[in-house]
């Protein structure tokens, strides 16, 4: 097979990979700093219901909102707002213990103003923030406001800019009605503590690592991403590594933990493993390796290697296809599968009965 | 050749190459795909390839006649969603292909039964395996069935480079492999078990020298411990631990060790005892070990196909028709669990999952009923190792089904259990 030998011959470029190290920028570590704002839930004044839908709102230390829905042919939404003064150089992180009955949606967004108060929306479609299922549970939801205000505004300059306003809002798919409530039992804002790194490793004590490999990768093609990774911290860490680009995640690996044979790591991250986000996703102007912490804390971080793969695949011309193409292909599949080859060991075993 | 044979031989061949050309798993293709398209289109060999180098290398080999035919101008189309063109997927297989056909000759030539042969190569598990879904067990198997012939013809030193080459394709031909080598310690035959040892330290480093290259590190932590279940990855199983338990673990359940130390331990026992051939000795335990990988480790669906040429070795060995039969139906259930519970049955044809029969597929905890049918299964097939020889019953298939029926009743539409 002389053609083993000759590297490089098919003519196409489909499977690449680059080294993701080759323009690496920084390293900085993230960690939760003291409380910066605290809602007290205690002056209905300062919160204000829009919508038509008929609604009542309770503070007593919590906020307590109850709605009824009624049965309507298109979509119906009822908001809270209430004002804040966040500034956005402290990087504060805001988290909310809240829940919502089932069958309805929910979300949180922000605005702001620059250091010249000109306003500003810290909101986009497709944050995790927006329209999440009620489950009827108390969920912790968190924001890193500084990441909300840039996806959607990759320009704006942080100093001297601050949210303004937020505001709570409940939803109602068509033809969904009854009563259902919201209950926000906590809400509070920190600062964050960041160490930074010129080199490729960092220690202290850290929720989060965030490496910026320097300007944006595209990735539509993004196929895999493999990182070389020696981490330690404490004895229950157990962390997450995403790929960002212009802060949204592009790739994300198993829970790992850490081992007693060694404290490296060669991580896989895939687009296809994709189902969450990490509260610090890195510069909208990036690409970023970030190393999220779901229990214990980071204490040493050297990222060893990235090697970043692109793949690209070409979907058939006539790949749009009906139920019932799929089912002919399945039943024809079948027939291969299961019907002929257990008819023929029907045979072997009833009419060929002469052994070899 | 006589014509029957080469009748179940050619259906063997038609089916899975028929299947071949146009279905795939998306997903695992794809990393086939790109691992050798990575080398002849950039030269870059892929030291992060998702399985042992062995694999990496048949594929490679196989791959330059599509290069080849590629070069000379042959352009190849995509099927639906597939990842791959239907030519280059159909190469990729070829070599498990070719592999099925070499252990239906070794079926053949060792039991002289036609219908043990054609239990392996008709049976939808391994045409499911290597036709459609594009995996490479049987890369695996052909040279563990060869290595058991070669017990049986008392050539124990190149039975045991068979059963290390298997392992190199997948780690389970170290366990006869390892199994010969307590026999031999036993036996205090200390100069095979030097042999032995030099012989497979030396083939093995032989396989992994070029990933040598990108670091002690990714060898150790990508190969080493991922395939010793040793990973610090929390990931899915399939097993009935995990399934129960919602557990992700980062490798194996720890049950699994103890499973170990049993079959080893029961191993030398019998051996000691000194009644049996070795062939049967290491057949059975082999067989036990196989089961409890599925049940205790970090199990994968394509591991249940160990047990079918296993099964049928140890039914031609110890005359236990029965089994042999069984393993027959074992493939089959297998095959429709797999489809239905595990992937949905358009998932491999079209390259998307979509449930076309919404009563058998797309059903929550569809995992669960898959392991306790999986796992009755089993069990199945160790009565059938371990009590006396028995025929194959129609009641077998009817026990099948009511455990299908029972767990699909409690655990998909009574959800007993709450992961």
């Amino acid at each position: 097979m002389p053609a083993v030998f000759l590297r490089g011959t098919l003519p196409q470029q489909t499977a690449t990979e680059i080294d993701g190290l080759a323009q690496f920028a920084s390293m900085q570590g993230v960690s939760l700093g003291p409380v910066i704002w605290r809602e007290g839930f205690n002056n209905a004044s300062t919160w204000a219901l829009s919508g038509s839908t008929p609604a009542i709102l309770q503070l007593n230390n919590s906020l307590s909102l109850k709605i009824v829905f009624p049965s309507r042919t298109t979509a119906q939404a009822l908001s809270i707002f209430h004002n804040v003064s966040l500034p956005l150089d402290q990087g504060p992180i805001v988290f909310l213990s809240v829940q919502v009955s089932g069958g309805i949606s929910y979300g949180v967004r922000f605005w702001g103003v620059t250091a010249t108060n000109k306003p500003f929306s810290a909101w986009h479609e497709g944050s995790m923030l927006q329209h999440r299922p009620g489950l009827g549970i108390f969920e912790t939801v968190s924001a890193n406001l500084v990441s909300e205000s840039s996806i959607p505004n990759p320009t704006l300059s942080l100093a001297g800019a601050r949210i303004t306003r937020m505001a709570f809002y409940v939803e109602a798919v068509p033809l969904v009605s009854g009563e259902f409530s919201m209950h926000v039992s906590s809400l509070r804002a920190n600062s964050v503590i960041t160490t930074k790194a010129s080199s490729n490793q960092v220690s202290g004590n850290f929720t989060v690592l965030v490496a910026d490999l320097g300007p944006a990768i595209a990735t539509q093609k993004l196929f895999q991403v493999f990182v070389g990774l020696d981490i330690k911290g404490s004895s229950d860490l157990s962390y997450v590594p995403y790929f960002t680009t212009r802060a949204t995640v592009a790739a994300q690996g198993f829970t790992y933990v850490t081992k007693v044979a060694t404290t490296y790591e060669l991580a896989l991250l895939s687009p296809l493993q994709v189902n969450s986000s990490p509260l610090f996703a890195g510069n909208v102007r990036s690409s970023s390796l970030v190393v999220s912490a779901r229990t214990g804390e980071i204490s040493f971080f050297r990222l060893n290697s990235i090697s970043i793969r692109f793949f690209s695949t070409q979907v058939s011309r006539g790949a749009s296809i009906d139920p019932t193409t799929s089912r002919d292909l399945v039943f024809y599949f079948f027939v291969f599968l299961f019907i002929i080859p257990v008819a023929m060991v029907a045979l072997v075993v009833k009419v060929f009965r002469d052994e070899h | 050749m006589n014509t029957k044979v080469l009748a179940t031989l050619l259906v063997g061949l038609i089916v899975r190459i028929e299947i071949a050309s146009f279905a795939g798993h998306p997903v695992d293709m794809g990393l086939f795909t790109y691992s050798v398209r990575l080398y002849y289109e950039t030269g870059r060999f892929d030291t992060l390839f998702p399985s042992l180098p062995l694999v990496y290398y048949v594929q490679l080999l196989f791959y330059s006649l599509y290069t080849m035919i590629r070069d000379a101008g042959f352009v190849d189309l995509v099927f639906l969603y597939h990842p791959d063109y239907m030519l280059e997927g159909l190469v990729l297989r070829m070599p498990s292909i070719l592999a099925d056909l070499g252990i239906f000759y070794v079926l053949l030539k060792f039991t002289g039964k036609l219908r043990y042969a054609a239990f392996y190569l008709l049976n939808p598990f391994t045409i499911y395996l290597t036709g459609a879904w594009g995996m490479y067990d049987s890369l695996m198997m052909l040279p563990l069935v060869a290595g058991f012939v070669l017990v049986a013809r008392n050539q124990m030193r190149f039975a045991s480079v068979s059963f290390v080459v298997s392992g190199l394709f997948k780690l389970f031909g170290f366990i006869p492999f390892g199994l010969l080598m307590i026999e031999n310690l036993f036996q205090k035959r200390f100069k095979e078990f030097a042999i032995q040892l030099g012989m497979g330290s030396g083939l093995a480093l032989l396989t992994f020298a070029p990933y040598f290259q990108s670091g002690l590190q990714d060898f150790y932590v990508g190969f080493v411990l991922r395939f010793l279940g040793g990973s610090g990855a929390l990931s899915r199983s399939y097993n009935i631990v995990a399934a129960f338990s919602g557990l992700r673990f980062t490798g194996s359940s720890p049950l699994v060790w103890l499973a170990g130390v049993v079959v080893i331990s029961a191993f030398v026992f019998n051996r000691r005892r000194g009644s049996g051939s070795i062939l049967k000795h290491l057949l059975l335990w082999s067989i036990v070990a196989a089961v409890s990988l599925d049940i205790f480790s970090q199990s994968q669906p394509q591991w249940l196909s160990w047990l079918i040429p296993l099964s049928i070795l140890y039914a031609f060995v110890t005359k236990r028709e029965g089994l042999a039969n069984f393993s027959y139906f074992f493939g089959v259930t297998s095959t429709f669990l797999s489809i239905t519970l595990l992937q949905t049955s358009t998932y491999l044809v079209t390259g998307i999952p979509s449930a076309l029969f919404s009563a058998l597929e797309g059903l929550p905890d569809s995992l669960i009923v898959n392991a306790v049918t999986v796992v009755s299964m089993l069990l199945m097939l160790l009565a059938y190792v371990f009590l006396k020889p028995t025929k194959f019953k129609i009641e077998v298939i009817a026990l099948t089904a009511l455990i299908y029926l029972q767990a699909y009743f409690w655990f998909t539409i009574m959800r007993i259990v709450v992961i």
